[in-house]
């Protein structure tokens, strides 16, 4: 999620779309909300409202800094994780 | 959209019924919370009605299965909700019981104390304002105390400084040293010296009471602030936990120097 809006700033709507369509990531569009919230909560993601011509305004989400810093930090130990695991699979095959 | 209206109502009644089924499984949500993710579901539902051009009873039942079952939703919020509450950023604490909080700061109380009497002499008036507004929001003092604390030293002693070099001793100076001067005849004065009488009879009392008070205050506008910041450092350690930070320190600047 953070990766996604590490680009851009998006709407609630086009970031649960974008990861649900990465196979096999999401069950439930719905469940990514709540963990949106969470990301806000702890200051990762801030909120703004946007009017739109076409109804009520929409949230529009974007990472903060500690969010970036939160996520250069994931990608650092998911890759260290990912050759580990690689390495364990190897292994045994 | 090329919805039917009886499509269009039945297609809202959907929507309505899957809503109802989130509110209702979500009621173990603190109510911000709960409020936060009916918005969120229902401005996605819009979106994607748009965005997936929604036509029928079908694509509608397709999008809520998407969005996934609104007890699950709710779970999900559930479960983000307790550990959240488990590990909360002190920040969000709820600032009303600081016996929650570990290691409160004293810096709100540091910041009036400065106020009070720094404050008051670089920005007279205003700063000392500033120092009793922090004072008074601070919940380390008795009212009782920060009462004392606003009264001992009114203005700061900024502003008895300020009192003090134009008010009661310029008062005093003018009536001790009103010249009375004689033209002598050949157009030269002579200065008389002053009446002793106007001195000693107006000017005694107002002469012993006024620097002496303004000596008091000025002591004061200094001491009472640092009691203060003393009995706050005492009373937050005592809070921490720790022992109470070293008295010894603070006593030794309240007493006059020798």
């Amino acid at each position: 999620m953070l990766s996604l809006l590490a680009r851009e700033q998006l709407y609630g709507f086009d970031l649960v779309r974008r990861l649900g369509q990465v196979d096999g990531l999401v069950t439930s569009e719905g469940t990514i909300y709540p963990l949106l919230s969470r990301l806000r909560r702890d200051g990762w993601v801030s909120t703004s409202w946007v009017e739109s011509e076409s109804g009520p305004p929409r949230r529009y989400y974007a990472i903060t800094t500690t969010g970036e810093r939160a996520l250069v930090a994931f990608i650092d130990d998911w890759g260290r994780f990912r050759d580990s695991v690689d390495q364990l699979i190897k292994g045994q095959i | 959209m090329t919805m039917g209206p009886d499509e269009m109502s039945s297609g809202q009644g959907l929507v309505d019924d899957y809503l109802d089924r989130l509110e209702r499984a979500a009621q173990m949500l603190p109510p911000e919370r709960r409020i936060d993710l009916l918005a969120q579901i229902r401005s996605h539902i819009t979106d994607a009605r748009i965005a997936d051009e929604v036509d029928s009873e079908a694509d509608l039942r397709a999008l809520l299965d998407r969005l996934g079952p609104p007890e699950e939703i709710a779970a999900a919020a559930a479960v983000d909700e307790s550990s959240a509450t488990l590990t909360r950023p002190l920040s969000e604490a709820e600032p009303q019981s600081n016996a929650g909080g570990p290691r409160r700061s004293i810096a709100l109380e540091t910041w009036s104390v400065i106020m009070l009497t720094v404050g008051s002499i670089l920005l007279p008036v205003i700063g000392w304002l500033v120092g009793v507004v922090l004072m008074w929001s601070s919940d380390c003092w008795r009212t009782r105390e920060k009462v004392l604390g606003t009264v001992l030293v009114p203005g700061g002693i900024g502003v008895f400084g300020i009192l003090g070099v134009f008010g009661f001793f310029g008062a005093s100076v003018e009536v001790c040293s009103s010249d009375v001067s004689v033209v002598n005849l050949d157009g030269s004065t002579s200065p008389v010296s002053p009446a002793t009488s106007t001195c000693d009879s107006a000017g005694s009392w107002t002469d012993v009471l006024a620097p002496t008070a303004l000596i008091l205050f000025a002591v004061a506008s200094i001491v009472v602030p640092i009691i203060l910041l003393h009995l706050a450092r005492s009373r937050v350690a005592e809070e921490n936990g720790a022992a109470v930070g070293r008295p010894s320190q603070v006593d030794r600047t309240k007493q006059p120097a020798g």
